[in-house]
């Protein structure tokens, strides 16, 4: 365990990229202490104003204060990440390895499942899903999950069917132990290593999805400050006041390219061993 | 049935070595081994996992990504000498390598005919030459159909004739020297008999000389008419077979052959202990933990592969 | 008395050969087989020959695709869930690959308690496996170790204390030692002649080393592709074997000691892996005694203690010998 995590923080960069995840998850909880001004805070006198010192990252077109907008917007745009990848995940991994361990019926209903959420790229479903259901919190979080599970479920599948042919579960299932200890016991952790891989880089997709329905105005709802948002709102002046939308955009890109860069290192290390 | 060269020596190992530098650590696959074999010859390289027969084999190719040192002597020329291009050149000429397992051994995209027909082709011969050459080939490796098979696939055909197509390719430019690398281990026993017999007669009329790796003392046995025993990097024993197999005298070699179930009659006396780590050697005889006549200076001073009543031996009490 | 027994086993199995043809693989085909209790039955064959298929279908880790398992007379197809898996629990596995047979994320002491918890052992478990733990001949302390730690040798008594720890009646072991060094093979078989006579186990012991089959075996069944050629007490089969296919076997194993050499000269190699023989026996392509009748009928297996599946043998009963 030790020995991996030494591995994966090996290169530089994949140490830099964690730094700056901790600082953004820092800046997320922390939120109420460090963000300078209430970012729902409207000051229509002090609209599209360049970075100062007063607001480090200038204000936006309600002149509210960007910088406390972004931080604000860490904690909301991370935590539905984490919670839409951990219902994706979940429901994708459970799926994915009954779908693998008992074959037959139950793999092909959950398949036949899995094909119609495939019909639609991710992100098209997440969109279809939020205009049936609407854009609130709750809808983006399963809508982002929805557009996750056929990954995690295939995959699940993939790595179960490989290793449930592997004698050590053969003699499990000899001595008599059930089939949910089976796959919760022999199973599920020798599948972790690529699945916790997988997960790094959904947090990523799970990101730019959840950005990518606030830019369209179908994501968390304004004034909510979800970097998305952010820059739905703000790409009017993208000419005229530009600061409005790369802090923000800027936030996403260094937060998904980190995602990234930490997931395909676990990978290349789970892959070596 | 012996040319009249058969006195020549063909092969002269000199304190072969061969180091794997592994974070930190030195690990001496071969820790040098000196042998001679002479011209139609086919001596056994036995032993068990990590004892470093395989590396033996391919380092006197130098297909090891290793530290290798001493003297190979191929009719006088040290192999080890050579720049890496010449080196290139004797493979497949000069010195063939058969491994064992034929499967990844063979191109699954390419017919068997045209992998052959390669060998000759990359040598400066023309087409129509390599395919004759190669059809007659695959009729002397026992093909039957031969035309027909040249153009099937890898996957078409079975282990045993799979392999027997590596042996083909192998001896296709007339090698003086064949190393075979567990040649049958991936083989069902039936057809690993038909197999060694074919590698043993045609070394016995082409006078082609043979090293063949392998754990598998009947093998050795059925094909071999020399053996050296080889225990962590270092040979132990090495003679005629007979000589060997009649009267082992290594407590080594006396314990391996003890190991070998006889049929109903016997008692297996199993080696106590486990195969040494090839990271953590122990000091003296390397064989010394799981001897059971090992004295104290069998600690102090690690025996020399010395010539004792017609063998060689490496054995502190025997000498 | 029977522990175990075959009925008419049958296990065949669907293979796609291309986009739009499947063939079935008669992976075993009308095997009959008993094993007795405290016996050691071993079985020889090569690969294809569903040797390692028959032994799955027997632990019940396979559904056959016809005919029936019996354990001690217990019917595995008709029985109750709980009694089937009750009758599974005793009849134990150890397989060829110590490195897929023990769960690489669990510490050795986890996996001898998973063995130990479905017996339904109520005293102590920690003593318990200790002392089974020693009686395989390792010291206690593996018990915290990971597989990745110990040797081939030592997972193999690992995977063998496991089978054992279940208490069973009967074990399958697959090639337990194929994948293990001459030297430790040799502790490995002298261990688990030892615990199969202290504890009065039966074994089938499943190999394709007939060396190591004939020193540990009481008796023994030959398989070819599929089907049981020969069966009798293992001294019988090696010394006097009956069928060509046997006698093929014998001579071919290459050997320090040239004994039980028959003249197999005449017989035709084949050179195809898969046989695509449809009527009669499947030996027929490469017996050189092989004749019309042969070709359009299939042999049984007859006979009195020494059983053999071929015509060119049958009628022979065991006293004319």
């Amino acid at each position: 365990m030790i020995s991996t995590i030494k591995e994966v923080l090996r290169y530089k960069m994949v140490l830099v990229c964690v730094l700056l995840l901790s600082a953004f998850i820092a800046m997320g909880l922390f939120a109420n202490f460090i963000a300078p001004y209430n970012p729902l805070a409207t000051n229509l006198s002090q609209s599209c104003q360049p970075p100062s010192l007063s607001h480090p990252f200038g204000t936006d077109e309600l002149g509210r204060d960007i910088l406390s907008r972004v931080i604000y917007g860490a904690r909301l745009t991370l935590s539905i990440a984490f919670a839409a990848t951990a219902v994706g995940a979940a429901v994708g991994i459970i799926g994915g390895v009954f779908s693998g361990f008992y074959g037959g019926a139950v793999d092909m209903v959950i398949q036949r499942l899995t094909d119609v959420l495939l019909a639609l790229p991710g992100f098209l479903l997440a969109i279809m899903f939020i205009a049936i259901m609407g854009n609130n919190l709750t809808t983006v979080i399963v809508s982002v999950a929805l557009a996750m599970i056929p990954s995690f479920i295939r995959m699940a599948r993939g790595l179960t069917l490989q290793v449930k042919e592997l004698e050590y579960v053969s003699a499990a299932k000899q001595l008599g132990v059930r089939n949910m200890k089976v796959m919760t016991r022999h199973i599920i952790p020798n599948i972790s290593p690529t699945l916790i891989a997988q997960v790094t880089l959904n947090l990523g997709t799970a990101i730019l999805f959840i950005s990518g329905l606030g830019f369209l105005g179908i994501g968390i709802p304004p004034p909510q400050p979800e970097w998305g948002t952010m820059l739905g709102t703000g790409s009017a002046y993208i000419f005229y006041a530009p600061h409005i939308i790369i802090f923000p955009g800027l936030a996403v890109f260094l937060v998904v390219f980190s995602f990234n860069r930490i997931g395909d290192r676990i990978g290349e290390v789970i892959a070596v061993k | 049935m012996r040319s009249l060269q058969s006195n020549k020596v063909l092969l002269d190992v000199r304190n072969l070595k061969v180091n794997y530098k592994l974070s930190g650590s030195t690990i001496r696959a071969v820790d040098g081994v000196s042998f001679t074999l002479k011209k139609g010859d086919r001596v056994a390289i036995v032993g068990e996992s990590g004892s470093g027969k395989s590396t033996l084999g391919l380092s006197i190719i130098r297909l090891c990504p290793a530290e290798i040192t001493g003297e190979v002597l191929l009719e006088g020329l040290d192999l080890l000498k050579l720049e890496e291009e010449e080196i290139r050149k004797m493979r497949g000429s000069e010195v063939s390598i058969i491994f064992q397992d034929p499967g990844s051994a063979l191109n699954p995209v390419m017919r068997v005919g045209e992998q052959v027909m390669e060998v000759f082709t990359s040598h400066g011969f023309s087409k129509s030459e390599a395919y004759n050459r190669s059809l007659g080939l695959l009729k002397i490796v026992g093909i039957p159909d031969a035309g027909k098979r040249m153009g099937y696939y890898p996957h078409q055909l079975s282990g045993g004739m799979k392999q027997r197509i590596i042996i083909a390719m192998a001896i296709a430019l007339g090698p003086r020297l064949i190393i075979a690398d567990e040649p049958t281990s991936a083989l069902d026993v039936t057809i690993q008999d038909q197999i060694l017999k074919l590698i043993r007669n045609l070394s016995e009329s082409k006078g082609l000389s043979m090293i063949l790796i392998t754990h598998d003392m009947g093998v050795a046995a059925e094909v071999c008419n020399y053996i050296g025993i080889m225990y962590a990097g270092r040979i132990l024993e090495m003679g005629s077979l007979e000589d060997i197999f009649n009267n082992p005298k290594h407590p080594y070699t006396l314990s391996l052959m003890s190991c070998i179930p006889k049929g109903q009659k016997g008692v297996l006396k199993p080696l106590p202990g486990n195969v040494p780590d090839m990271s953590n050697l122990p000091e003296g005889c390397k064989f010394r933990p799981r001897c059971p006549y090992a004295q104290e200076y069998c600690r102090l001073d690690e025996p020399e592969l010395v010539p004792i009543e017609g063998r060689l031996i490496a054995c502190n009490r025997v000498r | 008395m029977e522990i175990v027994r075959g009925e008419n086993l049958s296990k065949f199995y669907d293979v796609k050969v291309s986009t739009t043809k499947s063939s079935v693989l008669k992976a075993v085909e009308g095997v009959n087989i008993s094993i007795r209790a405290k016996e050691v039955f071993g079985l020889v064959g090569e690969s294809g020959s569903g040797k390692s298929t028959l032994g799955r279908l027997l632990l019940w880790l396979e559904r056959p695709s016809s005919g029936r398992v019996l354990f001690k007379d217990l019917d595995l197809l008709k029985a109750k869930k709980k009694v089937v898996k009750e009758a599974r629990r005793k009849m134990q596995v150890v397989f060829q690959n110590p490195d897929s047979s023990l769960d690489p994320r669990m510490k050795i002491g986890k996996i001898l308690l998973e063995g130990l918890e479905c017996s339904g052992y109520k005293g102590n478990c920690h003593d318990r496996i200790k002392s089974v733990v020693e009686d395989v001949g390792l010291r206690p302390d593996v018990i915290d170790m990971f597989p990745h730690h110990l040797s081939g040798g030592m997972k193999q008594r690992v995977a063998v204390a496991r089978a054992i720890l279940a208490e069973p009646e009967f074990i399958v072991l697959d090639e337990p030692t194929s994948a293990l060094d001459v030297s430790v093979q040799a502790q490995i078989l002298n261990l688990l002649t030892e615990i199969q006579k202290k504890i009065g186990l039966s074994y089938l012991f499943i190999s394709h080393n007939l060396s190591v089959v004939s020193y540990v075996s009481n008796r023994v069944g030959v398989m070819y592709l599929g089907e049981l050629v020969e069966i009798g007490e293992s001294n019988e089969v090696f010394n006097n074997p009956l069928h060509p296919y046997t006698k093929l076997l014998i001579s071919s194993v290459p050997s320090l000691y040239m004994s039980n050499k028959y003249d197999v000269s005449n017989y035709n190699v084949i050179h195809e892996g898969s046989n695509g023989v449809v009527k009669g026996c499947k030996f027929s392509p490469r017996c050189p005694y092989s004749d019309d009748l042969c070709r359009s009928k299939e042999p049984k297996l007859e006979g009195v203690g020494h059983l053999v599946s071929c015509f060119h043998v049958s009628g022979v009963t065991n006293a004319a010998r």
